[in-house]
């Protein structure tokens, strides 16, 4: 067996039993389980969404306009006479469809950035850095505004706007962690039996900074939600009909004072999903941080 | 100390003309046809044309960039709106205030309120003070900032009739803005001084003063405390950001008359010298907002005060 | 015994931890006493409980996850764990006082030195500001720190020079008990004398008597006059530095010497203890330190055993001492 390969057999034995331990003290973390159960339910209901709303989301009940919680429509009508309880079970569609989507941009852009500035070093990093300066000047949901403004609504263009902001974040965070592995010996030892750089942060330098990142993404992902939220809430990010829950919220508002239930559920909405994912990001930061051991 | 700030002040240069060549690229490729936004549909083509030339359309990207740029930073204007044709950086000054005032209350109140219960939620760790402070915590971080608004509205202006629901005339109409914005602030600073209190609380330091015999209260407040304050330093200027964000929704729900909403309005009419010049502005103002942080910061934690004063300044 | 002797005297303290559910018992039924001006060095490897011991001593073992369980401490005649917190205060820094092992984490980052040890003296003295200030300064001196340094943050100092920061605060109330957990553990060999030397001067010079905690043997026969051996939380032989120098007589003990190297004789090897320390959380049920005894038999696994009188008249917590002793004479 030759060196290269006993190294990367403990390696990933290491790996595995690292994330058996954090999985371990998660699953003993009920409030923890408790998000990851929530979340999972609502990404199972926006998968089946279609076959289990009462009604179309887009049906209009003018027999039924603006009606409260009632046994034909649990959760009442809209001004339109939309199901609103079918409008928010479709809604998960967009708010986690968005947020994942987002997600994926903005670890995929971040980590490769972070990675790119953390290892290379010198003017690579020092121009990726004063990009990020630049981005992380202006206020998140100011840049997610002007970003939306200028390309118009609609699930792509929201998608971008939305990562934006988080690539930069996300590429500090990496960077960070790619630095404080960069020094550890056994990339020393990599570079010893002499992999390529490439090889070396692809392979060694990603998986080992990942784990800091996940939280960071959890939390990341339950902030995206509301912001897509609150770009709909504004006339950008999805537009009516479409039943997006920031979008329902702008509808409801000139109705809330007599038909409060408009803003409630969307609302609430809202607030359970990125609940949920808030206490899963606190039960995982838990899970990993060694100190909280004692 | 000084030339620590002055050092960040010259730093900030570069950041804003960043900034700015950003924002103007974004806009810059809006589609749409700006002088058809300015003339309406009506318009023929030549007048279109004509336009078009008035306001240097027709010329390079760079050439309209390096225009904007010398306008805004040597002659400090931002042009005028397409809609209302009043210059923007007037109508920003004069909307500042209020934006500021606004900002500036929420972030006073999530300090206030959020730091303290940090400290409380730490000192009981695991016993039900904590767990109520921290449930309420999440709650309040997991609620968007104008969904809650909405609420306030409804409980307190229809439900209650005790408080105005819009308006920004006394100090009144920004009581429920206020709350609303501040709200997830304390839940943030409330989380962030829990466990940078409980991450002190276990240092050697903490011992070696109980050792020396200091009373359990001074060892939270006078040693705990300033070590725990350093990483919550950060989170306040972040958060800032954050509420200068948060809070152009906020205006716009309660029809307060600040930067925010003058920025909403301008995006829904495509009135994009107003959001370019709106979200310069903002920018600015986050970046000068973290420069104080930061020179807290330097402040509070002699190790980085050291890094930048000189030997002879230290003695 | 008559009471002006017995200065510190602990007895039977028991010291649980609780962690994710687990009992961790770090202290099993310790006993010593200490006479006044005298040192007793806690001798053990690294999780053997010394500086639980102190801590407990001191009473500043971390609320939540750690309980004393039983025992008594006396001290000058007074029972310190039925004392209130805020009588424990005024005897913390004050009477009693300890110095911490890493000094590059003892101290306050954020305080600047001065007040750090004028803060132990003003706590403890009714003094006002400048006096207290001017007693730190006098404090600095004595640790060897030019008093122009005063005012400067624990950054600005190297770790040998922290640790004489610690032990400024330790004696800035002249404290009659003096708790050393590895004060020299965590410096560079050179300075470990220095250290040493500088804590045996002002030891002299006040009259206290001290606690010595460390795994160093070269220290306690430097510092010590009478010397604990603990393992698994409990002290496995007991007697003065002489006795336990001359005739070590548990085989921890004898192995303990045996991994020093020798340099009279020439040695090809060391000869380290083989195995592991138990696992704290689920300690054997009869002597701790059976499972690495040579000598063991299933009496030793079976109950608790208890101290026995060697030959040369000093405590040991072994029935085969005579074979122990023989043993080493091979």
């Amino acid at each position: 067996m030759s060196v290269k390969d006993t190294g990367s057999v403990k390696k990933k034995a290491k790996k595995e039993t690292q994330f058996r331990i954090v999985m371990g003290r998660l699953s003993k973390n009920k409030t923890a389980m408790l998000g990851l159960y929530i979340f999972l339910a609502e990404v199972f209901i926006a998968i089946i969404a279609p076959w289990i709303i009462p009604y179309d989301y887009a049906y209009m009940d003018y027999m039924n306009l603006l009606s409260p919680p009632s046994a034909t429509h649990l959760l009442g009508t809209d001004a339109m006479g939309r199901d609103i309880l079918s409008c928010l079970l479709y809604g998960t569609r967009y708010s986690l469809g968005i947020g994942f989507a987002a997600l994926l941009l903005t670890a995929i852009g971040g980590i490769s950035l972070g990675v790119v500035a953390g290892y290379f070093g010198g003017t690579v990093d020092n121009i990726i850095m004063r990009c990020l300066d630049v981005i992380q000047a202006i206020p998140s949901m100011v840049l997610m505004i002007a970003v939306a403004a200028a390309l118009g609504t609609g699930f792509v263009n929201t998608v971008l706007a939305m990562s934006i902001g988080g690539i930069a974040g996300a590429a500090r965070l990496q960077r960070a962690s790619i630095l404080n592995i960069r020094n550890m010996e056994y990339l020393e030892a990599a570079e010893s039996i002499n992999c390529s750089k490439v090889r070396i942060a692809l392979k060694h330098m990603v998986p080992n900074a990942f784990a800091p990142m996940l939280v960071s993404f959890t939390m990341g992902t339950a902030s995206t939600i509301v912001s897509i939220a609150g770009l709909s809430f504004i006339g950008l990010g999805i537009q009516a009909p479409e039943p997006e829950w920031g979008a329902m919220l702008a509808n409801g508002r000139a109705y809330m004072l007599d038909y409060p239930y408009l803003v409630l559920f969307p609302g609430l909405a809202i607030m359970i999903t990125v609940f949920a994912l808030n206490i899963l990001g606190d039960g995982l930061r838990d899970a990993m941080d060694p100190k909280l051991k004692d | 100390m000084k030339r620590y700030i002055a050092k960040r002040i010259l730093w900030m240069i570069p950041i804003v003309l960043g900034v700015t060549v950003l924002v103007f690229t974004i806009m810059y490729f809006v589609p749409g046809d700006v002088a058809q936004i300015i003339l309406g549909t009506n318009a023929t083509a030549e007048e279109l044309a004509t336009q078009r030339e008035i306001m240097g359309l027709n010329d390079p990207y760079y050439v309209q960039l390096f225009r904007y740029m010398e306008n805004v930073f040597l002659h400090f204007d931002m042009g005028e709106s397409y809609i209302t044709g009043l210059p923007v950086v007037e109508q920003l000054m004069a909307r500042l205030p209020k934006t500021l005032l606004l900002a500036v209350m929420c972030m006073l109140i999530s300090v206030l309120v959020g730091i303290p219960l940090g400290i409380t939620a730490a000192i009981h760790q695991n016993s039900w003070i904590d767990r109520t402070c921290m449930i309420l915590s999440l709650v309040g971080v997991s609620m968007p900032s104008f969904w809650l608004a909405m609420l306030l509205v409804v409980l307190f202006c229809v439900q209650l009739r005790i408080l105005p629901a819009s308006g920004d005339s006394s100090f009144i109409h920004f009581i429920l803005p206020t709350i609303a914005g501040s709200f997830g602030g304390i839940a943030t600073q409330a989380r962030q001084t829990r466990s940078s209190m409980l991450e002190v609380i276990r240092s050697d330091y903490i011992v070696t003063a109980r050792a020396k015999g200091v009373p359990e209260r001074s060892v939270i407040y006078k040693h705990a405390l300033p070590n725990a304050l350093i990483p919550i330093i950060t989170v306040i200027g972040t958060s800032f950001g954050h509420m200068l964000g948060g809070s152009m929704i906020i205006e716009t729900i309660f029809s307060i008359n600040g930067v925010g909403t003058y920025i909403i309005t301008a995006v829904n009419q495509r009135d994009f010298p107003v959001v370019q010049g709106g979200v310069i502005f903002l920018a600015i103002a986050f970046s000068l907002c973290i420069l104080i942080v930061d020179a807290i910061y330097a402040f509070v934690d002699p190790r980085i005060k050291a890094m930048f004063t000189s030997k002879k300044g230290g003695k | 015994m008559s009471d002006e002797k017995v200065f510190l005297s602990v007895k039977d303290l028991v010291v649980q931890y609780t962690s994710a559910g687990d009992i961790i018992e770090a202290v099993n039924g310790v006993s010593f006493e200490l006479g006044k001006g005298k040192t007793l060095g806690l001798v053990g490897e690294t999780g053997a409980g010394k500086t639980t011991i102190a801590k407990s001593i001191l009473r500043i073992l971390p609320d939540h996850s750690a309980k004393i369980v039983g025992g008594e401490v006396y001290f000058e005649g007074q029972e310190l764990l039925s004392l209130s917190e805020k009588e424990m205060q005024g005897i913390r820094g004050n009477k009693i006082s300890m110095v911490f092992q890493d000094p590059m984490t003892a101290l306050n980052p954020v305080k600047r030195l001065g007040e750090q040890i004028s803060e132990a003296i003003k706590l403890h003295n009714d003094v006002t500001d400048e006096e207290a200030d001017k007693r730190a300064k006098e404090m600095l001196a004595l640790v060897g720190i030019d008093e122009s340094r005063f005012r400067e943050y624990p950054h600005q100092f190297s770790g040998g020079m922290k640790q004489r920061v610690v032990i400024a605060i330790a004696l800035a109330c002249n404290p009659q008990l003096l708790l050393a957990d590895e004060p020299t553990t965590a410096l560079d060999v050179t300075i470990q004398a220095q250290v040493l030397d500088m804590i045996a001067d002002l030891k002299e010079k006040f009259q206290t008597s001290m606690i010595m905690i460390t795994h160093d043997l070269g220290v306690v026969a430097q510092t010590c006059d009478d010397v604990a051996i603990i393992y698994a939380g409990k002290i496995v032989e007991y007697g003065s530095k002489e006795e336990i120098f001359d005739h070590p007589s548990h085989p921890y003990t004898i192995g303990l010497f045996g991994s020093l190297s020798n340099m009279n004789v020439d040695e090809e090897w060391l000869h380290p203890i083989e195995g592991l320390p138990p696992d704290p959380a689920n300690l054997p049920k009869g002597c701790a330190f059976s499972p690495r005894c040579e000598y063991a038999t299933e009496e030793c696994r079976c109950e608790p055993i208890g101290m026995a009188i060697t030959p040369d008249g000093h405590q040991c917590r072994c029935i085969h001492i005579k074979e122990s002793l023989e043993g080493r004479k091979k």
